[in-house]
């Protein structure tokens, strides 16, 4: 098929379009299953037919756009981001159906929502133009806003309004590092000619401050990371699944498609502070998941702590770091996507968050106990699981390029087990003595349906992953090659 | 080769089975579970007898993580180390198996339960067949998930959920220094693969890394984060407290995960990786010492336990340190013997106490049993045999491998004698324990309730099978290494593992043997003609470097080392052993030949002092029980009267020596704390309400401010407007 | 001969005048006056300046300026009307919905 990727980004908006034609709320909630399912399906050919021997963009479609400016409509995929996007249309069924019954005002507008959101998503890993990578990337804004704002809990418009000003004010300084990056990279947006300019390495400096706090805000590194809480928190659980899974790795994204390839000495000069931080942010965010007493919030300060392993992985500058880094990307999209839709499927039943509402499910949920258990055991880094592979490989380039940091970083794994199984404690295991746990039901069909590809996918990458770094190889190769030369002598100089 | 990849398999088979239709199977799973993992044992057994023929297998199957020169595989390495083990673990397993049949019958979750221990089995072979570190790692935190799994089977007793949680998470504080170890090890050798990074040791012996700043050997380095592991998985000082209190899970579990099998998985990777500890003499005595002390610590917290569980669990506990003791001495096939009786006779006793537990309606306090005998004939018989064979008493299999490695001790420097002392008071205090709590069940004054009396009962025959068939093993499986006459067979089956080309020579020993390969050599030529028949070249090789090294008892060691001849000798260690001995042993031959002679009247000490020492520790043992008799044979006023002398000493063994309390308050509360305290403070007043917020509230109060400004009266803006242009305009003429 | 200082002070005085009269005064109807006579200020220094720099340009701008004004008085006084309807004053003191 033609325009392919054209294909998997636009389907969506399509199926909005029809659906905004649609009145009844149950057709368009068919209509979008159908849809985010056929996105799937037609994105899978990018991976089967990715030719893992290069390390070029492929599927690449180019054409003028705004010519003016020299702003082109200019996408494709490499293996850093062919995974990103496959991630995103394999998780967009599952956000739709853990709404079907969740969402019971305006659900047509909040599956319009859905789709519009999902174009934007897989537009910002496909953009291969900075002002079209932009402009996906603040259109994911909108229907994000209107999703919590609309949809969330009770303080809702303070979770919506944070989560955007504050992903907008770093939103602009990546606007003004664009716009720099236009005048002085020879008049053109298009991403694959940057990366070959090489920057004055004093504007780079600057350039990669802009670029820091866009995208360290989006991770969120800390101390940015404030509006994950809140956001996660007043989000219905599909908001919450796309929130952790897709939009938080879009600033690790950002990182390794902008800030490594391109900024390269300012990369190695900022090396320091971003592996502090995230170090900072693996150790803080365990402590602060251990303090919480809402399911939501605890496993959104993990997503800190796992993002952190992340920012790690792709600033230690070796195969296994990068390669870890991207691997645990989708990980967390994975298993933190599904701990959240855990979370509604007891929420939809109870309606609360406490973990000290819950206890002893175990006995009256085991189906959905078990699968809580596996993406648990995953979200600690048990091996076998997926969460294993991408830590494990993180942690050993670290170790490679700094061993003090992977030592430090490690003992967030065994802060993780702490928070994670002092969680399942209190929820999965003790006595159930509250009467309302004790007439929950367990899962249903669609529910079912909803976690288990999720398993499979855990226990698939877990024990099975080089279809997935295979994919990477090439492309994690050439970016190394682009930063090589300084990263060489800035490991001499850290040790 | 298959079929060695069947043996894990067919465990995973059944939990797989089980566990996807477990609602299927209505209290049946045991029908699947119990002939697979029999099935097992019948392929280890096989594995056995070939490899003792030396046909080792070393295959990969898959590529697992495959990123650049970090390659890790699963695949299957079957070796004399990993046969034994295999041995064991489907051994213990298969009884365990049966028993809880019986034991667990009308459980509510007894389906549940056979899937776990079907994992547990699984993921154990896993470990033991691995071929490199990180398949290792993968069965190593995976009999954890099943350990903690099994620990928490009874979920919603308080008790049992805090005891798996703090098994496991002390279970990862030692696999965080295991992991950093795996890094470090593919940081120095590139590789993973046992095989690559066993044999690259000798390249890498002088390299080091900085730690905190220090230059540290990099093999003391390795060595040292790998034992991390070993002291989290085997209960060691430091990180033991987990295992007295994951007694709360049934007690299959306990016989099979927290005594036979899963807690000595720290001394099978010692002896594993031996070679880079061999490498470290630094490392080895920080084994060695852990191990004493550990054996000490637990043996002392062991002597006033009630709970009968928590005894066999310190004496687990402080058995483990014998083992852990052993492989710092760099008696690492003594180690692993120790470990193979140990599995049998612990799990015996382990099962024994269960079977007492579940006649007596689950009471475990040893305070209210009494005259058990009369109810229960087979388990009193087995439970002495196992009590017997735990204290060291001949001919049951403790003793055998506890004197081994008491014997290794005495032989190894003035270090091995300290260590040798320690372990000859624990044997005493073993021994004492032991029967303190056989007497007190058996014998003794009847306090049991009078309702529990009434239902008092023998076991089923799914428990007494397994506990009759441990006991037989109890009796027989220490002659397995019996040192009387000829060669010890359970050192002449371990020898192609402990003295391989790549295997080095046990860092404490290096004083008495500075060229390690020459004892390979050796051994390697020896022709097996029994003990006496001098092993010329390593001796020679002895005399040779350090002539007056031969009149120490350092030198039994080496000689020991060559007792074990090379019936076995596989293919490549006969010819590695053949590179390294021609050069060197023809450097000097005269010296080979002097040393002949020398040796010949030495040997014929070591066994005589051998011997005084084997009969020492069983007037110990002896000692042990009898003192145990009088206390507790019959009721007797002695022990309190003790306890009150020594109220300072009684307390702090009962109470673990406070062990628990202490990190409670150094690290787990504070802990918390700290946590709610940061989250309160730093990250939602500090970071959210103060910084960003602050920001947003900023930019309002500015706004109130300018607020003012807007009247929305025309008048005030062209009033503004026109002072304006004033200041422009004056500003322009001004300047 | 009057200088053309003389006639610049003229127009800027008138001009001030204007201004104060917009900024001042309270009825619609004068602030209307007040922003015809700043017009005519500056059609003050527009002929000045034409006669001085002897161009006619100035004296066209004249004429658009006066027309301009007077389209400018109708479409006022008919605001003037209707803001008159609305709110039965012509106070600019309460006419101050600009601010929301």
């Amino acid at each position: 098929m033609d325009h392919l990727i054209s294909w998997v980004i636009f389907l969506p908006l399509i199926g909005a379009a029809i659906a905004l034609l649609v009145r009844d709320h149950q057709t368009v909630k068919i209509i979008t299953l159908v849809i985010t399912v056929a996105d799937f399906l037609i994105s899978l050919p990018l991976w089967l037919g990715f030719d893992h021997g290069t390390a070029a963009f492929q599927f690449v479609e180019k054409a003028a756009w705004i010519p003016t400016f020299h702003i082109n409509y200019h996408v494709g995929i490499d293996g850093i981001s062919l995974l990103l996007v496959i991630m995103t249309t394999f998780l967009a069924p599952f956000c739709v159906l853990c709404s079907w019954h969740a969402i019971a005002e305006r659900s047509r507008e909040f599956m319009i929502n859905l789709l519009v959101m999902q174009t934007a998503m897989i537009g910002v890993f496909c953009a291969l133009d900075m002002a079209l990578f932009y402009i996906f990337w603040e259109a994911m804004l909108i229907p994000m806003y209107l999703i919590i704002g609309v949809w969330g809990g009770v303080n809702r418009i303070y979770a919506a309004v944070k989560f955007f000003l504050y992903t907008l004010a770093g939103s602009l300084l990546l606007l003004v590092a664009l716009i720099y990056m236009f005048f002085n990279g020879g008049h053109t947006f298009d991403i694959p000619t940057l990366m070959t300019v090489g920057f004055d390495p004093r504007a780079q400096m600057w350039l990669f401050a802009a670029m820091l706090i866009a995208f360290a805000i989006k991770v969120p590194m800390f101390p940015f990371h404030t509006w994950l809480p809140h956001a996660h928190v007043q989000a219905p659980t599909a908001g919450s699944v796309i929130l952790a899974s897709v939009m938080l790795k879009m600033g690790t994204y950002g990182f390794l498609r902008f800030c490594l390839p391109m900024l390269t000495d300012a990369s190695i000069s900022y090396t320091p502070l971003i592996l502090t931080l995230s170090v900072i942010a693996v150790i803080y965010g365990a402590y602060m998941a251990l303090a919480q007493s809402d399911i939501k919030k605890l496993i959104a300060y993990s997503s800190v702590s796992h993002m952190g392993f992340v920012m790690i992985g792709m600033f230690v500058y070796n195969q296994q770091g990068i390669e870890g880094a991207i691997l645990q990307m989708i990980n967390h999209g994975v298993t933190t996507g599904a701990l959240f839709l855990c979370v509604g499927v007891i929420y939809d039943r109870r309606h609360t968050r406490e973990i000290s509402e819950y206890g002893g499910l175990a006995k009256t949920m085991p189906v959905f106990c078990t699968m809580f258990m596996i993406f648990t055991f995953s979200s600690i880094g048990l091996p076998g699981t997926n969460g294993f592979v991408g830590e494990f490989l993180v942690l050993l380039g670290a170790y490679k390029f700094h061993p003090l940091t992977s030592v430090l970083a490690a003992t967030g794994i065994v802060l993780g087990a702490v928070y994670m199984l002092h969680l399942v404690a209190r929820m999965v295991w003790s006595e159930c003595s509250n009467p309302e746990n004790q007439k929950l039901t367990d899962l249903n069909l669609r529910e079912w349906f909803v976690l288990a590809p999720l398993v499979v996918m855990v226990f698939w990458i877990g024990l099975y992953p080089a279809p997935f770094l295979d994919v990477m190889h090439e492309s994690v190769l050439h970016l190394l090659d682009q930063t090589a030369g300084v990263a060489g002598a800035q490991q001499i100089a850290m040790n | 080769m298959v079929t060695y990849a069947l043996i894990p398999l067919l465990p995973l088979v059944s939990f797989i089975v089980v566990g996807l239709f477990q609602k299927w199977f209505r209290n049946q799973a045991h029908l699947i579970c119990v002939p697979m993992v029999f099935l097992s044992f019948a392929l280890s057994l096989t594995a056995l007898f070939d490899v003792a023929q030396g046909n080792t297998v070393n295959v990969d199957f898959f590529e697992w993580i495959p990123v650049g020169s970090f390659n890790p595989t699963f695949g299957v390495m079957v070796d004399q180390l990993t046969a034994s083990m295999l041995v064991l673990v489907t051994l213990v397993s298969s009884l365990v198996h049966l028993y809880t049949v019986g034991y667990m019958h009308g459980d509510k979750g007894y389906d549940r339960f056979f899937a776990y221990i079907s994992l547990f089995t699984f993921s154990m072979l896993v470990l033991v067949t691995s071929n490199n570190f990180l398949q290792l790692f993968f069965g190593w935190e995976a009999v954890g998930l099943c350990s903690y799994l099994l620990i928490v089977h009874w979920y919603e007793r308080k008790a049992s959920c805090n005891a798996s949680l703090k098994a496991f998470i002390q279970n990862r504080v030692g696999d965080f220094g295991f992991a950093i170890g795996i890094f470090l090890i593919w940081v120095t050798f590139d590789s993973v693969d046992y095989q690559t990074v066993f044999a690259a040791v000798p390249e890498h012996l002088d390299e080091s890394v900085s730690f905190l700043g220090w230059e540290v050997n990099v093999m003391t380095m390795i060595a040292l984060l790998l034992f991390v592991g070993a002291v989290g998985k085997s209960a060691q000082f430091l990180l033991h407290s987990w295992l007295p209190d994951a007694m709360e899970g049934p007690t299959p579990i306990s016989a099979l995960i927290h005594a036979a099998t899963m807690v000595t998985a720290g001394i099978f990777m010692v002896s594993r990786c031996h070679p880079i500890f061999n490498a470290s003499e630094v490392a080895m005595m920080t084994v060695a010492i852990v191990g004493g002390f550990t054996a000490l610590f637990g043996a002392t917290i062991a002597l006033t336990q009630n709970d009968i569980k928590k005894v066999v669990a310190y004496s687990t506990m402080s058995q483990l340190g014998y083992m852990v003791m052993a492989c710092g001495i760099g008696a690492y096939a003594a180690g692993m013997f120790h470990l193979l009786t140990h599995g049998v006779f612990k799990a015996l006793l382990f099962l024994a106490a269960g079977s007492v537990i579940h006649a007596l309606a689950g009471e475990q306090d040893i305070r209210r049993m009494g005259q058990a005998k009369r109810h229960m004939p087979t388990t009193y018989w087995t439970m002495l045999w196992g009590s017997l064979a735990l204290a060291g008493i001949f001919p049951f299999a403790g003793f055998f491998s506890k004197d081994e490695i008491l014997w290794q001790a005495w032989n190894t420097g003035m270090m091995g004698k300290g260590l040798w002392l320690v372990g000859i008071i624990v044997a005493f205090m073993t021994a004492f324990y032991t029967f303190r709590v056989f007497f007190l069940v058996f014998y003794g004054a009847d306090n049991m309730d009078h309702e529990v009396r009434h239902h008092a009962h023998e076991s089923p025959k799914v428990i007494t099978i397994p506990l009759v068939t441990l006991a037989i093993g109890s009796l027989l499986v220490g002659w397995l290494g019996q040192p009387f006459w000829g060669k010890n067979p359970v050192h002449e089956y371990m020898s192609p593992v402990f003295q391989s080309a790549v295997s080095g020579t046990p860092a404490l020993q290096a004083h008495a043997t500075p060229l390690p390969d020459l004892v390979t050599a050796a051994f390697a030529d020896d022709d097996g003609h029994g003990a006496p028949a001098a092993p010329e070249a390593a001796l020679g090789a002895e005399a040779a470097v350090t002539p007056d090294a031969v009149a120490t008892p350092e030198v039994a060691m080496s000689a020991e080392a060559v007792v074990t001849p090379g019936a076995v000798v596989t293919p490549e260690a006969a010819v590695s052993a053949e590179a390294v001995v021609t050069p060197e042993a023809a450097a000097h031959p005269v010296a080979a030949a002097a040393a002949h002679g020398e040796e010949a009247g030495h040997g014929g000490h070591d066994k005589g002092a051998e011997f005084a020492l084997m009969a020492l520790s069983m007037l110990v043992a002896v000692s042990g029980i009898w003192m145990a008799h009088r206390w507790y044979g019959r009721p007797s006023q002695a022990p309190s009267r003790l306890a009150a002398a020594y109220q300072t000493l009684y307390q702090g063994s009962l109470n673990k020596w406070y062990w628990d309390e202490l990190y409670d308050a150094i690290f787990t509360r504070p802990t918390l704390r700290l946590a709610n305290r940061m989250w309160r403070v730093a990250d939602d007043i500090i970071i959210d309400k103060v910084l960003v917020d602050g920001v947003a509230i900023t930019t309002r109060i500015t706004g109130e401010i300018l607020k003012f400004f807007q009247t929305g009266r025309v008048q005030h803006y062209a009033m503004v407007m026109s002072l304006g242009i004033f200041v422009i305009v004056g500003g322009f003429f001004l300047f | 001969m009057i200088p053309l200082s003389s006639y610049v002070i003229l127009s800027a005085v008138i001009f001030f005048i204007g201004v104060i009269g917009v900024v001042i005064r309270r009825t619609i109807i004068v602030v209307l006056l007040s922003i015809e006579l700043m017009l005519n200020a500056v059609n003050i220094n527009f002929v000045a300046f034409s006669h001085y720099l002897e161009s006619i340009t100035g004296q066209v701008f004249v004429f658009f300026t006066l027309t301009v004004a007077a389209a400018e008085v109708a479409v006022g006084l008919a605001l003037l009307i209707a803001i008159y309807r609305n709110r039965k004053t012509v106070n600019v003191e309460e006419l101050d919905v600009m601010k929301w």
